[in-house]
Protein backbone atom coordinates (compact mmCIF):
# COMPACT_ATOMS: atom_id res chain seq x y z
CA UNK A 1 0.00 0.00 0.00
CA UNK A 2 1.52 3.34 -0.93
CA UNK A 3 1.56 6.51 1.13
CA UNK A 4 -1.41 8.04 -0.61
CA UNK A 5 -3.58 5.06 0.21
CA UNK A 6 -2.69 5.28 3.92
CA UNK A 7 -3.74 8.89 4.12
CA UNK A 8 -7.23 8.19 2.84
CA UNK A 9 -8.20 5.89 5.68
CA UNK A 10 -7.93 8.63 8.33
CA UNK A 11 -9.85 11.22 6.27
CA UNK A 12 -13.57 11.62 5.67
CA UNK A 13 -14.54 11.07 2.02
CA UNK A 14 -15.53 14.19 0.10
CA UNK A 15 -18.33 12.32 -1.61
CA UNK A 16 -20.12 8.98 -1.31
CA UNK A 17 -21.98 7.35 -4.22
CA UNK A 18 -24.40 4.42 -3.90
CA UNK A 19 -24.84 1.99 -6.75
CA UNK A 20 -25.06 -1.61 -7.92
CA UNK A 21 -22.33 -4.21 -8.39
CA UNK A 22 -22.43 -7.32 -10.55
CA UNK A 23 -23.96 -10.15 -8.54
CA UNK A 24 -21.06 -12.47 -9.33
CA UNK A 25 -18.47 -10.19 -7.66
CA UNK A 26 -17.58 -11.32 -4.14
CA UNK A 27 -17.57 -9.02 -1.10
CA UNK A 28 -14.44 -6.85 -1.10
CA UNK A 29 -12.92 -3.37 -0.81
CA UNK A 30 -10.96 -1.94 -3.74
CA UNK A 31 -8.80 1.18 -3.54
CA UNK A 32 -7.05 3.14 -6.26
CA UNK A 33 -6.67 6.26 -8.36
CA UNK A 34 -9.45 7.36 -10.71
CA UNK A 35 -9.03 7.70 -14.46
CA UNK A 36 -12.15 9.39 -15.85
CA UNK A 37 -13.54 9.53 -19.38
CA UNK A 38 -16.66 11.50 -20.26
CA UNK A 39 -16.76 9.76 -23.63
CA UNK A 40 -17.83 6.11 -24.08
CA UNK A 41 -15.01 3.57 -24.54
CA UNK A 42 -14.64 1.33 -27.60
CA UNK A 43 -12.79 -1.68 -26.22
CA UNK A 44 -12.33 -3.63 -29.48
CA UNK A 45 -9.78 -1.88 -31.62
CA UNK A 46 -9.11 1.11 -29.42
CA UNK A 47 -7.90 -0.38 -26.15
CA UNK A 48 -4.65 -2.33 -26.47
CA UNK A 49 -4.96 -5.50 -24.36
CA UNK A 50 -1.18 -6.00 -24.43
CA UNK A 51 -0.31 -2.61 -22.91
CA UNK A 52 -3.55 -1.47 -21.26
CA UNK A 53 -3.38 1.77 -23.25
CA UNK A 54 -6.20 3.61 -24.98
CA UNK A 55 -5.15 3.98 -28.62
CA UNK A 56 -7.77 6.19 -30.22
CA UNK A 57 -6.59 9.52 -31.57
CA UNK A 58 -9.89 11.35 -31.16
CA UNK A 59 -10.47 10.02 -27.62
CA UNK A 60 -9.88 12.26 -24.61
CA UNK A 61 -7.75 9.55 -22.93
CA UNK A 62 -5.65 8.65 -26.01
CA UNK A 63 -2.28 7.28 -24.88
CA UNK A 64 -3.35 6.85 -21.22
CA UNK A 65 -3.13 3.47 -19.51
CA UNK A 66 -6.17 2.01 -17.73
CA UNK A 67 -4.04 -0.63 -15.97
CA UNK A 68 -4.47 -0.69 -12.19
CA UNK A 69 -6.70 2.38 -12.31
CA UNK A 70 -10.26 2.79 -11.08
CA UNK A 71 -11.57 3.36 -14.58
CA UNK A 72 -14.62 5.64 -14.71
CA UNK A 73 -16.59 5.95 -17.97
CA UNK A 74 -20.23 6.08 -19.06
CA UNK A 75 -20.44 2.81 -21.03
CA UNK A 76 -18.71 0.64 -23.59
CA UNK A 77 -19.63 0.87 -27.27
CA UNK A 78 -18.70 -0.88 -30.51
CA UNK A 79 -18.13 -4.51 -31.36
CA UNK A 80 -19.81 -7.47 -29.68
CA UNK A 81 -16.33 -8.99 -29.30
CA UNK A 82 -15.46 -6.32 -26.69
CA UNK A 83 -15.76 -8.80 -23.76
CA UNK A 84 -12.71 -10.67 -25.06
CA UNK A 85 -10.66 -7.47 -24.79
CA UNK A 86 -11.56 -7.38 -21.07
CA UNK A 87 -10.63 -11.06 -20.73
CA UNK A 88 -7.31 -10.44 -22.52
CA UNK A 89 -6.55 -7.39 -20.34
CA UNK A 90 -7.11 -9.55 -17.25
CA UNK A 91 -4.98 -12.40 -18.64
CA UNK A 92 -2.16 -9.97 -19.46
CA UNK A 93 -2.45 -8.38 -15.99
CA UNK A 94 -3.26 -5.03 -17.60
CA UNK A 95 -6.84 -4.71 -16.39
CA UNK A 96 -8.15 -1.81 -14.33
CA UNK A 97 -8.57 -2.56 -10.58
CA UNK A 98 -12.26 -1.80 -10.94
CA UNK A 99 -14.61 -0.03 -13.35
CA UNK A 100 -17.24 2.54 -12.43
CA UNK A 101 -19.86 3.05 -15.15
CA UNK A 102 -22.70 5.56 -15.46
CA UNK A 103 -25.13 3.26 -17.29
CA UNK A 104 -22.79 0.49 -18.58
CA UNK A 105 -23.72 -1.87 -21.42
CA UNK A 106 -24.10 -5.54 -22.15
CA UNK A 107 -20.55 -6.23 -23.39
CA UNK A 108 -18.91 -4.53 -20.43
CA UNK A 109 -21.20 -6.41 -18.03
CA UNK A 110 -20.56 -9.86 -19.48
CA UNK A 111 -16.81 -9.28 -20.05
CA UNK A 112 -16.40 -8.08 -16.45
CA UNK A 113 -18.47 -11.00 -15.15
CA UNK A 114 -16.25 -13.58 -16.87
CA UNK A 115 -12.93 -11.70 -16.48
CA UNK A 116 -13.81 -11.01 -12.81
CA UNK A 117 -13.11 -7.28 -13.08
CA UNK A 118 -15.21 -5.59 -10.38
CA UNK A 119 -17.84 -3.51 -12.22
CA UNK A 120 -20.16 -1.10 -10.44
CA UNK A 121 -22.90 1.03 -12.03
CA UNK A 122 -26.33 2.61 -11.57
CA UNK A 123 -25.41 5.46 -9.18
CA UNK A 124 -27.44 8.25 -7.64
CA UNK A 125 -25.04 10.80 -9.21
CA UNK A 126 -23.23 10.75 -12.57
CA UNK A 127 -19.79 9.33 -11.68
CA UNK A 128 -18.17 10.71 -14.86
CA UNK A 129 -19.09 14.24 -13.67
CA UNK A 130 -18.47 14.11 -9.91
CA UNK A 131 -15.27 12.05 -10.05
CA UNK A 132 -12.12 13.52 -11.64
CA UNK A 133 -8.94 11.90 -12.88
CA UNK A 134 -6.48 11.65 -9.98
CA UNK A 135 -9.14 11.44 -7.25
CA UNK A 136 -8.55 8.65 -4.76
CA UNK A 137 -11.35 6.06 -4.72
CA UNK A 138 -12.46 3.36 -2.32
CA UNK A 139 -15.16 0.91 -3.47
CA UNK A 140 -16.99 -1.36 -1.02
CA UNK A 141 -18.81 -4.23 -2.70
CA UNK A 142 -21.22 -6.38 -0.75
CA UNK A 143 -24.08 -8.51 -2.02
CA UNK A 144 -24.52 -6.75 -5.41
CA UNK A 145 -24.40 -3.34 -3.67
CA UNK A 146 -21.62 -0.80 -4.23
CA UNK A 147 -20.52 2.09 -2.05
CA UNK A 148 -18.00 4.43 -3.71
CA UNK A 149 -16.05 6.83 -1.49
CA UNK A 150 -14.33 9.69 -3.32
CA UNK A 151 -11.37 11.60 -1.86
CA UNK A 152 -10.79 14.67 -4.04
CA UNK A 153 -7.32 15.41 -5.32
CA UNK A 154 -8.09 19.13 -5.77
CA UNK A 155 -10.45 20.66 -3.25
CA UNK B 1 -41.37 -15.09 -7.84
CA UNK B 2 -38.31 -14.10 -5.84
CA UNK B 3 -36.22 -16.67 -4.10
CA UNK B 4 -33.02 -16.61 -2.13
CA UNK B 5 -30.19 -18.52 -3.71
CA UNK B 6 -27.07 -19.20 -1.74
CA UNK B 7 -24.02 -20.43 -3.54
CA UNK B 8 -21.20 -20.74 -1.07
CA UNK B 9 -18.59 -21.55 -3.68
CA UNK B 10 -18.24 -18.05 -5.08
CA UNK B 11 -19.87 -16.21 -2.20
CA UNK B 12 -22.87 -15.24 -4.28
CA UNK B 13 -25.90 -14.60 -2.20
CA UNK B 14 -28.92 -12.40 -1.96
CA UNK B 15 -32.22 -12.12 -3.72
CA UNK B 16 -32.29 -13.32 -7.30
CA UNK B 17 -34.33 -10.79 -9.25
CA UNK B 18 -35.33 -13.07 -12.15
CA UNK B 19 -38.00 -15.74 -12.39
CA UNK B 20 -36.58 -19.12 -13.45
CA UNK B 21 -38.65 -22.15 -14.51
CA UNK B 22 -38.08 -25.44 -12.69
CA UNK B 23 -35.83 -26.64 -15.50
CA UNK B 24 -33.85 -23.38 -15.52
CA UNK B 25 -33.47 -23.53 -11.77
CA UNK B 26 -32.03 -27.03 -12.07
CA UNK B 27 -29.61 -25.71 -14.69
CA UNK B 28 -28.71 -22.79 -12.41
CA UNK B 29 -28.00 -25.19 -9.57
CA UNK B 30 -25.75 -27.34 -11.72
CA UNK B 31 -27.99 -30.39 -12.22
CA UNK B 32 -27.29 -30.39 -16.00
CA UNK B 33 -23.54 -30.04 -15.48
CA UNK B 34 -21.05 -27.28 -14.93
CA UNK B 35 -21.15 -25.95 -18.53
CA UNK B 36 -24.85 -25.09 -18.69
CA UNK B 37 -24.56 -23.76 -15.11
CA UNK B 38 -21.78 -21.36 -16.11
CA UNK B 39 -23.85 -20.27 -19.12
CA UNK B 40 -27.11 -19.62 -17.28
CA UNK B 41 -25.30 -17.75 -14.48
CA UNK B 42 -23.92 -15.34 -17.06
CA UNK B 43 -27.42 -14.87 -18.53
CA UNK B 44 -28.71 -14.09 -15.03
CA UNK B 45 -25.90 -11.54 -14.42
CA UNK B 46 -26.81 -9.77 -17.67
CA UNK B 47 -30.57 -10.27 -17.20
CA UNK B 48 -30.48 -8.70 -13.75
CA UNK B 49 -28.43 -5.79 -15.09
CA UNK B 50 -31.18 -5.07 -17.64
CA UNK B 51 -34.04 -5.79 -15.26
CA UNK B 52 -35.25 -8.84 -17.24
CA UNK B 53 -38.12 -10.68 -15.52
CA UNK B 54 -37.27 -14.05 -17.03
CA UNK B 55 -35.54 -15.95 -19.83
CA UNK B 56 -37.20 -16.87 -23.15
CA UNK B 57 -36.55 -19.76 -25.56
CA UNK B 58 -34.74 -18.84 -28.78
CA UNK B 59 -34.92 -20.52 -32.18
CA UNK B 60 -31.37 -19.79 -33.33
CA UNK B 61 -28.04 -18.27 -32.32
CA UNK B 62 -25.32 -16.55 -34.30
CA UNK B 63 -21.97 -16.34 -32.54
CA UNK B 64 -19.35 -13.59 -32.82
CA UNK B 65 -15.84 -13.82 -31.40
CA UNK B 66 -14.14 -16.09 -33.93
CA UNK B 67 -11.12 -14.29 -35.35
CA UNK B 68 -7.85 -14.74 -33.53
CA UNK B 69 -7.14 -11.09 -34.43
CA UNK B 70 -10.03 -9.80 -32.30
CA UNK B 71 -10.35 -12.55 -29.66
CA UNK B 72 -6.69 -13.33 -29.06
CA UNK B 73 -5.55 -15.91 -26.51
CA UNK B 74 -8.42 -14.97 -24.19
CA UNK B 75 -10.84 -16.39 -26.76
CA UNK B 76 -8.86 -19.63 -27.06
CA UNK B 77 -8.73 -20.01 -23.27
CA UNK B 78 -12.45 -19.32 -22.84
CA UNK B 79 -13.49 -21.75 -25.58
CA UNK B 80 -11.17 -24.41 -24.22
CA UNK B 81 -12.90 -23.99 -20.85
CA UNK B 82 -16.38 -24.38 -22.39
CA UNK B 83 -15.24 -27.49 -24.28
CA UNK B 84 -13.64 -29.01 -21.16
CA UNK B 85 -16.90 -28.53 -19.29
CA UNK B 86 -18.72 -30.42 -22.03
CA UNK B 87 -20.76 -27.48 -23.34
CA UNK B 88 -22.89 -28.19 -26.43
CA UNK B 89 -25.20 -25.79 -28.20
CA UNK B 90 -28.93 -26.49 -27.82
CA UNK B 91 -30.24 -24.60 -30.91
CA UNK B 92 -29.04 -24.22 -34.54
CA UNK B 93 -25.98 -22.00 -34.19
CA UNK B 94 -23.94 -20.33 -36.93
CA UNK B 95 -20.56 -18.63 -36.65
CA UNK B 96 -19.17 -15.21 -37.57
CA UNK B 97 -16.13 -14.69 -39.86
CA UNK B 98 -12.76 -16.07 -38.81
CA UNK B 99 -9.45 -14.28 -39.39
CA UNK B 100 -8.73 -16.08 -42.66
CA UNK B 101 -10.02 -18.37 -45.41
CA UNK B 102 -9.83 -21.91 -43.99
CA UNK B 103 -8.42 -23.28 -47.24
CA UNK B 104 -6.75 -20.40 -49.07
CA UNK B 105 -5.15 -18.53 -46.15
CA UNK B 106 -1.74 -18.60 -47.81
CA UNK B 107 -3.14 -16.50 -50.68
CA UNK B 108 -3.99 -13.92 -48.01
CA UNK B 109 -0.36 -13.91 -46.77
CA UNK B 110 -1.44 -15.16 -43.32
CA UNK B 111 1.49 -16.32 -41.14
CA UNK B 112 1.34 -20.04 -40.18
CA UNK B 113 1.35 -19.23 -36.42
CA UNK B 114 -1.83 -17.20 -36.87
CA UNK B 115 -3.41 -19.93 -39.01
CA UNK B 116 -2.69 -22.57 -36.40
CA UNK B 117 -4.41 -20.58 -33.62
CA UNK B 118 -7.32 -19.76 -35.92
CA UNK B 119 -7.91 -23.40 -36.86
CA UNK B 120 -7.78 -24.32 -33.17
CA UNK B 121 -10.56 -21.81 -32.46
CA UNK B 122 -12.74 -23.33 -35.22
CA UNK B 123 -12.03 -26.78 -33.84
CA UNK B 124 -13.29 -25.76 -30.38
CA UNK B 125 -16.49 -24.34 -31.86
CA UNK B 126 -17.05 -27.53 -33.84
CA UNK B 127 -16.67 -29.58 -30.66
CA UNK B 128 -19.47 -27.51 -29.13
CA UNK B 129 -21.77 -28.35 -32.04
CA UNK B 130 -21.60 -24.89 -33.63
CA UNK B 131 -21.89 -24.88 -37.45
CA UNK B 132 -18.63 -23.26 -38.48
CA UNK B 133 -20.22 -21.27 -41.30
CA UNK B 134 -17.86 -18.31 -40.62
CA UNK B 135 -19.87 -15.54 -42.23
CA UNK B 136 -21.54 -12.37 -40.92
CA UNK B 137 -24.60 -12.89 -43.18
CA UNK B 138 -26.26 -16.09 -41.85
CA UNK B 139 -29.61 -14.75 -43.13
CA UNK B 140 -28.29 -15.19 -46.70
CA UNK B 141 -28.03 -18.98 -46.47
CA UNK B 142 -28.85 -20.46 -43.06
CA UNK B 143 -31.54 -19.33 -40.66
CA UNK B 144 -34.98 -18.57 -42.07
CA UNK B 145 -36.28 -15.61 -40.09
CA UNK B 146 -39.77 -14.25 -39.59
CA UNK B 147 -41.46 -11.34 -37.87
CA UNK B 148 -41.69 -11.70 -34.10
CA UNK B 149 -39.31 -14.67 -33.91
CA UNK B 150 -37.03 -14.59 -30.85
CA UNK B 151 -33.38 -15.26 -31.64
CA UNK B 152 -30.01 -14.55 -29.99
CA UNK B 153 -27.50 -13.11 -32.43
CA UNK B 154 -24.26 -11.28 -31.79
CA UNK B 155 -22.71 -9.84 -34.97
CA UNK B 156 -23.93 -6.24 -34.91
CA UNK B 157 -24.66 -5.92 -38.65
CA UNK B 158 -26.57 -9.24 -38.67
CA UNK B 159 -28.53 -8.20 -35.56
CA UNK B 160 -29.57 -4.98 -37.26
CA UNK B 161 -30.54 -6.79 -40.47
CA UNK B 162 -32.54 -9.49 -38.63
CA UNK B 163 -34.41 -6.89 -36.56
CA UNK B 164 -34.98 -4.31 -39.28
CA UNK B 165 -35.47 -6.26 -42.51
CA UNK B 166 -37.25 -9.35 -41.14
CA UNK B 167 -38.76 -8.00 -37.91
CA UNK B 168 -37.18 -10.88 -35.94
CA UNK B 169 -36.26 -10.00 -32.35
CA UNK B 170 -32.78 -9.99 -30.91
CA UNK B 171 -30.74 -7.75 -28.70
CA UNK B 172 -27.17 -7.18 -29.69
CA UNK B 173 -25.83 -10.18 -27.79
CA UNK B 174 -22.14 -10.02 -27.07
CA UNK B 175 -19.64 -12.77 -27.86
CA UNK B 176 -20.05 -14.37 -24.42
CA UNK B 177 -23.80 -14.06 -23.79
CA UNK B 178 -24.55 -15.42 -27.25
CA UNK B 179 -22.61 -18.58 -26.43
CA UNK B 180 -24.47 -18.82 -23.13
CA UNK B 181 -27.73 -18.40 -25.07
CA UNK B 182 -26.76 -21.07 -27.61
CA UNK B 183 -25.82 -23.51 -24.82
CA UNK B 184 -28.98 -22.96 -22.76
CA UNK B 185 -31.34 -22.39 -25.72
CA UNK B 186 -32.54 -19.23 -23.97
CA UNK B 187 -31.76 -15.60 -23.56
CA UNK B 188 -32.74 -12.86 -21.12
CA UNK B 189 -36.13 -11.34 -21.99
CA UNK B 190 -35.57 -7.59 -22.21
CA UNK B 191 -34.84 -4.80 -24.67
CA UNK B 192 -35.65 -5.48 -28.31
CA UNK B 193 -37.48 -8.72 -27.44
CA UNK B 194 -40.32 -6.51 -26.16
CA UNK B 195 -42.58 -4.63 -28.60
CA UNK B 196 -42.57 -1.38 -26.59
CA UNK B 197 -38.78 -1.09 -26.93
CA UNK B 198 -38.89 -1.39 -30.74
CA UNK B 199 -40.74 1.89 -31.35
CA UNK B 200 -38.62 4.37 -33.35
CA UNK B 201 -37.13 7.17 -31.22
CA UNK B 202 -35.34 9.26 -33.88
CA UNK B 203 -36.89 10.64 -37.06
CA UNK B 204 -34.56 10.98 -40.02
CA UNK B 205 -35.56 12.86 -43.15
CA UNK B 206 -33.28 12.14 -46.06
CA UNK B 207 -33.34 15.10 -48.43
CA UNK B 208 -30.72 13.80 -50.80
CA UNK B 209 -31.05 10.81 -53.15
CA UNK B 210 -28.95 7.87 -51.92
CA UNK B 211 -27.55 6.32 -55.07
CA UNK B 212 -25.41 3.29 -54.30
CA UNK B 213 -24.28 0.84 -51.60
CA UNK B 214 -21.35 3.04 -50.52
CA UNK B 215 -23.73 5.96 -50.00
CA UNK B 216 -26.14 3.84 -47.95
CA UNK B 217 -23.20 3.10 -45.65
CA UNK B 218 -22.26 6.77 -45.48
CA UNK B 219 -25.87 7.66 -44.62
CA UNK B 220 -25.62 5.25 -41.68
CA UNK B 221 -22.34 6.87 -40.66
CA UNK B 222 -23.82 10.40 -40.76
CA UNK B 223 -26.84 9.41 -38.65
CA UNK B 224 -24.83 7.24 -36.24
CA UNK B 225 -22.24 9.95 -35.68
CA UNK B 226 -24.91 12.62 -35.09
CA UNK B 227 -26.47 10.48 -32.32
CA UNK B 228 -23.21 9.19 -30.83
CA UNK B 229 -23.30 11.27 -27.65
CA UNK B 230 -27.00 10.58 -26.94
CA UNK B 231 -27.93 7.74 -24.66
CA UNK B 232 -30.92 5.58 -25.58
CA UNK B 233 -31.55 2.47 -23.45
CA UNK B 234 -31.35 0.07 -26.43
CA UNK B 235 -29.57 2.34 -28.89
CA UNK B 236 -31.01 4.88 -31.31
CA UNK B 237 -33.90 3.42 -33.37
CA UNK B 238 -34.12 5.67 -36.43
CA UNK B 239 -37.15 5.91 -38.65
CA UNK B 240 -36.09 6.86 -42.16
CA UNK B 241 -38.54 8.86 -44.21
CA UNK B 242 -38.16 9.76 -47.88
CA UNK B 243 -35.63 6.99 -48.55
CA UNK B 244 -35.77 5.44 -52.02
CA UNK B 245 -38.93 3.27 -52.17
CA UNK B 246 -37.34 -0.16 -52.58
CA UNK B 247 -33.73 -0.31 -51.47
CA UNK B 248 -31.99 -3.57 -52.33
CA UNK B 249 -31.35 -6.00 -49.46
CA UNK B 250 -27.60 -5.36 -49.61
CA UNK B 251 -28.24 -1.62 -49.40
CA UNK B 252 -30.26 -2.23 -46.20
CA UNK B 253 -27.31 -4.33 -45.06
CA UNK B 254 -24.80 -1.50 -45.70
CA UNK B 255 -27.00 1.10 -43.96
CA UNK B 256 -27.54 -1.18 -40.96
CA UNK B 257 -23.88 -2.18 -40.66
CA UNK B 258 -22.80 1.47 -40.55
CA UNK B 259 -25.50 2.37 -38.00
CA UNK B 260 -24.53 -0.68 -35.93
CA UNK B 261 -20.98 0.66 -35.56
CA UNK B 262 -22.66 3.41 -33.49
CA UNK B 263 -24.83 1.08 -31.34
CA UNK B 264 -28.07 0.98 -33.37
CA UNK B 265 -29.62 -2.51 -33.52
CA UNK B 266 -32.92 -1.70 -35.23
CA UNK B 267 -34.15 0.86 -37.71
CA UNK B 268 -37.38 1.33 -39.62
CA UNK B 269 -38.00 2.64 -43.13
CA UNK B 270 -41.38 4.23 -43.78
CA UNK B 271 -43.55 2.10 -46.11
CA UNK B 272 -40.85 -0.58 -46.43
CA UNK B 273 -39.81 -2.47 -43.25
CA UNK B 274 -42.21 -4.96 -41.57
CA UNK B 275 -43.10 -3.10 -38.33
CA UNK B 276 -45.00 -0.12 -39.81
CA UNK B 277 -47.56 -0.35 -36.98
CA UNK B 278 -44.93 0.97 -34.54
CA UNK B 279 -44.44 4.26 -36.41
CA UNK B 280 -47.68 5.86 -35.20
CA UNK B 281 -46.69 5.10 -31.59
CA UNK B 282 -43.46 7.05 -31.91
CA UNK B 283 -42.60 10.08 -29.79
CA UNK B 284 -39.34 11.19 -31.34
CA UNK B 285 -36.59 12.30 -28.98
CA UNK B 286 -34.49 13.57 -31.88
CA UNK B 287 -35.23 14.78 -35.40
CA UNK B 288 -32.50 14.83 -38.02
CA UNK B 289 -32.38 15.96 -41.62
CA UNK B 290 -29.68 14.61 -43.89
CA UNK B 291 -28.88 17.13 -46.61
CA UNK B 292 -26.88 17.00 -49.83
CA UNK B 293 -24.12 18.90 -48.02
CA UNK B 294 -23.96 16.28 -45.23
CA UNK B 295 -23.52 13.52 -47.79
CA UNK B 296 -20.94 15.49 -49.74
CA UNK B 297 -18.94 16.11 -46.58
CA UNK B 298 -18.96 12.38 -45.69
CA UNK B 299 -17.92 11.42 -49.23
CA UNK B 300 -14.98 13.86 -49.02
CA UNK B 301 -13.97 12.64 -45.55
CA UNK B 302 -13.43 9.08 -46.81
CA UNK B 303 -12.21 9.81 -50.36
CA UNK B 304 -8.78 8.21 -50.99
CA UNK B 305 -5.88 10.61 -50.41
CA UNK B 306 -3.49 8.31 -52.30
CA UNK B 307 -3.80 5.34 -54.70
CA UNK B 308 -4.46 2.35 -52.42
CA UNK B 309 -2.62 -1.00 -52.50
CA UNK B 310 -5.64 -3.23 -52.09
CA UNK B 311 -9.42 -3.19 -52.50
CA UNK B 312 -11.66 -5.14 -50.13
CA UNK B 313 -15.34 -5.76 -50.96
CA UNK B 314 -17.73 -7.77 -48.79
CA UNK B 315 -18.14 -6.09 -45.41
CA UNK B 316 -20.71 -7.41 -44.56
CA UNK B 317 -20.03 -10.50 -46.74
CA UNK B 318 -21.14 -10.02 -50.36
CA UNK B 319 -24.22 -11.85 -51.63
CA UNK B 320 -24.33 -13.26 -55.18
CA UNK B 321 -25.93 -10.07 -56.49
CA UNK B 322 -23.01 -7.98 -55.20
CA UNK B 323 -20.46 -10.49 -56.51
CA UNK B 324 -22.23 -10.29 -59.87
CA UNK B 325 -22.08 -6.48 -59.75
CA UNK B 326 -18.28 -6.68 -59.38
CA UNK B 327 -18.08 -9.25 -62.21
CA UNK B 328 -20.06 -7.06 -64.60
CA UNK B 329 -17.75 -4.10 -63.92
CA UNK B 330 -14.40 -5.95 -64.19
CA UNK B 331 -15.29 -8.18 -67.15
CA UNK B 332 -12.61 -7.91 -69.87
CA UNK B 333 -10.48 -5.61 -67.69
CA UNK B 334 -7.21 -6.31 -65.93
CA UNK B 335 -6.22 -5.28 -62.40
CA UNK B 336 -3.28 -2.84 -62.40
CA UNK B 337 0.08 -4.47 -61.60
CA UNK B 338 1.09 -4.72 -57.91
CA UNK B 339 -2.51 -4.14 -56.80
CA UNK B 340 -4.84 -6.64 -55.15
CA UNK B 341 -8.63 -6.86 -55.19
CA UNK B 342 -10.34 -9.19 -52.72
CA UNK B 343 -14.04 -10.10 -52.58
CA UNK B 344 -15.29 -11.68 -49.35
CA UNK B 345 -18.38 -13.92 -49.54
CA UNK B 346 -19.89 -16.71 -47.45
CA UNK B 347 -19.17 -20.28 -48.61
CA UNK B 348 -22.82 -20.55 -49.73
CA UNK B 349 -22.96 -17.34 -51.81
CA UNK B 350 -19.54 -18.09 -53.23
CA UNK B 351 -20.76 -21.53 -54.33
CA UNK B 352 -23.54 -19.83 -56.32
CA UNK B 353 -20.98 -17.50 -57.91
CA UNK B 354 -18.83 -20.51 -58.84
CA UNK B 355 -21.78 -22.49 -60.26
CA UNK B 356 -23.10 -19.73 -62.49
CA UNK B 357 -19.65 -18.75 -63.80
CA UNK B 358 -19.31 -15.35 -62.12
CA UNK B 359 -16.32 -16.44 -60.05
CA UNK B 360 -14.32 -17.19 -63.20
CA UNK B 361 -14.91 -13.72 -64.59
CA UNK B 362 -13.48 -12.32 -61.35
CA UNK B 363 -10.41 -14.55 -61.38
CA UNK B 364 -9.65 -13.72 -65.03
CA UNK B 365 -9.65 -10.02 -64.13
CA UNK B 366 -7.21 -10.64 -61.26
CA UNK B 367 -9.72 -10.62 -58.39
CA UNK B 368 -9.38 -13.09 -55.49
CA UNK B 369 -12.46 -14.48 -53.71
CA UNK B 370 -12.21 -15.49 -50.06
CA UNK B 371 -14.66 -17.15 -47.69
CA UNK B 372 -14.80 -17.81 -43.92
CA UNK B 373 -13.52 -14.29 -43.24
CA UNK B 374 -14.15 -10.59 -43.83
CA UNK B 375 -12.30 -7.33 -44.56
CA UNK B 376 -12.45 -6.31 -40.91
CA UNK B 377 -11.24 -9.31 -38.89
CA UNK B 378 -8.56 -10.71 -41.17
CA UNK B 379 -4.88 -9.95 -40.59
CA UNK B 380 -3.27 -7.88 -43.37
CA UNK B 381 0.40 -8.12 -44.36
CA UNK B 382 1.42 -4.56 -43.49
CA UNK B 383 4.59 -4.75 -45.58
CA UNK B 384 2.41 -5.14 -48.68
CA UNK B 385 -0.66 -3.12 -47.79
CA UNK B 386 -0.19 0.47 -46.62
CA UNK B 387 -3.60 1.79 -47.66
CA UNK B 388 -6.91 0.07 -48.29
CA UNK B 389 -9.93 1.00 -50.42
CA UNK B 390 -13.46 -0.32 -49.86
CA UNK B 391 -17.12 0.50 -50.52
CA UNK B 392 -18.00 -0.32 -46.89
CA UNK B 393 -18.30 2.25 -44.14
CA UNK B 394 -18.09 -0.45 -41.48
CA UNK B 395 -14.77 -1.70 -42.89
CA UNK B 396 -13.45 1.88 -42.97
CA UNK B 397 -14.49 2.23 -39.32
CA UNK B 398 -12.65 -0.83 -37.99
CA UNK B 399 -9.66 -1.58 -40.27
CA UNK B 400 -7.79 1.63 -39.22
CA UNK B 401 -8.33 0.82 -35.50
CA UNK B 402 -4.86 0.90 -33.92
CA UNK B 403 -5.34 -2.29 -31.88
CA UNK B 404 -6.60 -4.20 -34.96
CA UNK B 405 -4.89 -3.71 -38.34
CA UNK B 406 -4.26 0.04 -38.05
CA UNK B 407 -4.21 0.62 -41.83
CA UNK B 408 -5.75 3.82 -43.32
CA UNK B 409 -8.92 2.86 -45.21
CA UNK B 410 -10.88 4.91 -47.74
CA UNK B 411 -14.32 4.62 -49.34
CA UNK B 412 -15.53 4.97 -52.94
CA UNK B 413 -18.56 3.57 -54.79
CA UNK B 414 -17.76 0.27 -56.50
CA UNK B 415 -17.89 1.76 -60.00
CA UNK B 416 -15.27 4.40 -59.16
CA UNK B 417 -13.11 1.80 -57.41
CA UNK B 418 -13.00 -0.28 -60.57
CA UNK B 419 -12.20 2.81 -62.67
CA UNK B 420 -9.26 3.60 -60.37
CA UNK B 421 -7.80 0.10 -59.99
CA UNK B 422 -8.29 -1.57 -63.40
CA UNK B 423 -6.88 -0.91 -66.81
Amino acid sequence: MNKKENISITQQPDLILKGTALRSIPKQIIRGEALVSQAPVTFLGFVDAKTGQIVQEDHELNGKSITDKIFVFPRGIGSTVAPYVLINLARNKKAPRAMINRESDQGTVSGSSIARIPLVYNFDKDPTVVIHTGDYIEIEINNAQALVKVYKKNK
Amino acid sequence: MKRTIVNEKDERNGELQMFLTNEEEKMFNGEFGEGPQLAIQLLVDVGEFFGAERLIPISSAHVSGVSYLTGGDGLLAQLSLFVQKGCKVAVPTTLNPAGMDRKYWKDMYIPPEFAEKQLQILDYYEKMGVMTTCSCTPYDFGHILHKGQHIAWAESSAVTFANSFFGARTNREDALTVLAAAITGRTAYFGLHLTENRIPNVEVRVEVPIKNTAEFGLLGHIVGKALEAKNFPYGPIPLFRDLIPEPKPHQFKALGAALASFSTSLYHVEDVTPEQELIEKAEFEEKLTVTADDLKEAIEEFRPKTEPDIVVIGCPNANWEEIREVAMLVQNKKLKPDKEFWVFASQAQRAIAETVGIANILREAGVKIFSDTCPEVTLYDKSRFKTILTNSTKAAHYIPAAALNGIPTYILPLKEIVEMMFQ
